[in-house]
């Protein structure tokens, strides 16, 4: 399979795609604590 | 339902059909069939993850979940973004640099035929019983609340979809589920706007939230502890959610064909993988804002009378069993405690309006009592429902979301709401059906068959496996009627009995790399589904030896497989071969 074909799009490598997804789930996680803690 | 109500139902069923028809066109041959000759970019790939995953039960069940027990579902969903990166690093560039047809094909390669037997029986197993279920769980819905004939909703709900997926394999399915995806987010958005719109008009959206929230229905997150203690039976915190949340994700979508088949039919890598963690990004927010909508609900039953139990059709069994004397004064109850409720909560919207924040602070203490006691009523119905004597079906939640479209909502939006329960059915089911097929073509016919197909033979004789699998599929829906409620939750938690083995046998696969022996994982892989369901019965027994929640059966049942097969592994080399 051609190598450019498989670049990653929008971030230079594949890696920050992976750091970029599990960074959000955490920010998500941080963002619903927030919200349960101030309407709780 | 309105005739207004009735063609709008009908223009978009007939709408979707008509669409998935026009995009049947494909090569005929196998993989133009079943995967769509790999050529759909990320989007589309995107679109028919989640179409697969949002089944009907999805839209009904989540605001329904909200309203009885906040939102804490949401999750359930924590571990799914951290599967689609493990999936998009290990197992998508295997898939695709092999160019399978079907996850279990990659067994054989890795291992031996019978691995790959069993892998794949397992899938038409759990995949084929629970599309029965995908069926009748909808129908059962709305034929009670419209009072609807079974066996028709049935055939509708698992019938009309055979035609365009019979016709177009995965390419009309993926391009049908974009279309659908679109309908329903523009149904559950118009919803979710009539139930603030529908709130008093001093009602803010976030006096909605204050109310909701602080009668316990904006918990989006639970550690899971009481009393310094972690409760495993549990079954929504935020460590089952990750990981058992996780595990399960894993499985799903890394060796359930249904989805490991959307994502095959990507034209290269990079689409695959982008389509996949795009889905990692969305789906929490997507399930929180499903969510949201049962915890407004949950704010607009405050102001208004909410029903005692949901489903008609069980209430009325209640009210004709030795039990209706009873239930007239909880409903007596229940009617003066929504009163004294609406009032009470009027008094706190007035008091948040002029800013009185002792007399806010005493009506939210008030509402707080009141909702426990109305929820003590609630559950007392419930038990009723679920005792031997009524034999009903005492869980309502399905029921609480449509109930409010079909008693609230106006014309029009009713019949939308109603397509959309239809066309997320069919998303699912159309996956499900277009990868039994796949499975039974490729797994079990094209090796255990001597004469070798053309590529319109298989192409024709996978059109006829997917009338097949569809048949077979609302037979079971129909067989599901006349067993009762009790297996739908059966089988709800038939994919965590078998999802975890099917994961551990992929994990040796692609990360013990020494393991070459087959017999050792095949062994392992049944040692642990035994382990899987002995564990489960051992929760079930009357009373029960120890209580975990059913996430927790997919580490089980992964991890079950590596260890024995670690442990078998030495002893069958040495059979094999007892000088080495």
């Amino acid at each position: 399979m051609n190598n450019d074909e498989n670049k990653s799009p929008l971030f230079k490598t594949w890696r920050q795609w992976y750091v970029f997804v599990i960074v959000f789930l955490i920010l998500m996680i941080v963002l619903l604590s927030l919200f349960t803690k101030a309407f709780s | 339902m309105s005739q207004l109500d009735w063609i709008i139902l009908a223009i978009t069923l007939a709408g979707i059909i008509a669409y998935g028809l026009y995009k049947s066109r494909t090569s005929h041959n196998l993989e133009g069939y079943i995967l769509a000759n790999r050529s759909m970019p990320w989007g589309l790939v995107l679109l028919s993850i989640m179409g697969t995953q949002a089944s009907a039960i999805t839209f009904l069940s989540a605001p329904g979940q909200a309203y009885t027990d906040g939102m804490r579902f949401v999750q359930y969903y924590f571990g799914l973004p951290i599967a689609m990166v493990v999936i998009s690093i290990f197992f998508v560039p295997v898939f695709s640099r092999l160019k399978v047809f079907t996850a279990y094909e990659y067994l054989e390669n890795r291992f031996d035929g019978k691995t790959r037997t069993l892998t794949s029986f397992l899938f038409f197993l759990q995949r084929g019983l629970s599309t029965g279920i995908s069926v009748f769980a909808p129908s059962i819905i709305l034929s009670s609340l419209l009072g609807w004939n079974i066996y028709w909703t049935n055939l509708f709900m698992g019938g009309l979809l055979i035609i365009y997926t019979m016709s177009g394999g995965a390419k009309a399915v993926a391009y049908t589920q974009q279309l659908q995806l679109i309908i329903i987010f523009i149904g559950m958005f118009l919803a979710g706007y009539m139930v603030v719109h529908m709130l008093p008009k001093n009602v803010s959206f976030s006096d909605a939230l204050v109310v909701s929230g602080k009668l316990g229905r904006l918990n989006a997150i639970t550690t899971g502890f009481t009393k310094n203690r972690f409760n495993w039976s549990d079954q929504y915190n935020l460590f089952s959610g990750i990981i058992g949340g996780f595990f399960l994700a894993l499985s799903y979508f890394g060796t359930d064909q249904s989805q490991v088949g959307r994502y095959l039919t990507a034209k290269s890598l990079k689409e695959s993988r982008v389509g996949l963690l795009m889905n990692g990004l969305v789906k929490v927010p997507m399930q929180f804002l499903i969510l949201l909508i049962g915890a407004l609900l949950f704010t607009f039953y405050q102001f208004n009378k909410a029903p005692v139990f949901f489903n008609k059709v069980q209430l009325t069994k209640l009210e004709n069993s030795v039990k209706k004397d009873s239930f007239s004064v909880l409903q007596n109850q229940y009617d003066s405690l929504a009163i004294k409720k609406q009032e009470t909560v009027v008094t706190y919207s007035a008091a948040a309006d002029n800013k009185n924040h002792q007399v806010e602070d005493e009506s939210i203490s008030s509402l707080r009592i009141l909702q426990h006691q109305s929820d003590s009523l609630r559950k007392k119905v419930k038990g009723w429902l679920d005792s031997k004597v009524i034999g009903g079906d005492g869980n309502d939640t399905n029921y609480i979301f449509l109930s409010f479209v079909v008693a609230n909502l106006p014309v029009g939006l009713v019949g939308l709401l109603i397509a959309i329960i239809f066309i997320a059915s069919w998303g699912s089911i159309a996956a499900a059906i277009n990868s039994l097929a796949s499975c039974s073509m490729v797994d079990l016919h094209r090796r255990f068959t001597k004469n070798i197909d053309s590529g319109e033979d298989e192409y024709r004789l996978s059109k006829w496996y997917t009338l097949g699998w569809g048949v077979f599929c609302i037979v079971v829906a129909m067989f599901t009627y006349n067993i009762g409620n009790s297996l739908i939750e059966a089988v709800n938690i038939l994919g965590s009995l078998f999802y975890g083995v099917i994961l551990g046998v992929f994990l040796v696969a692609l990360f013990l790399k020494n393991i070459r022996n087959g017999n050792a994982v095949f062994w392992g892989a049944i040692l642990a589904e035994l382990l899987v369901l002995t564990v489960f019965m051992l929760t079930k027994l009357n009373p029960p030896v120890f209580k975990i929640g059913f996430l927790w059966l997919n580490p089980i049942g992964a991890f079950g497989v590596i260890f024995f097969t670690l442990l078998l592994h030495p002893i069958l080399n040495k059979k094999i071969n007892p000088a080495g």
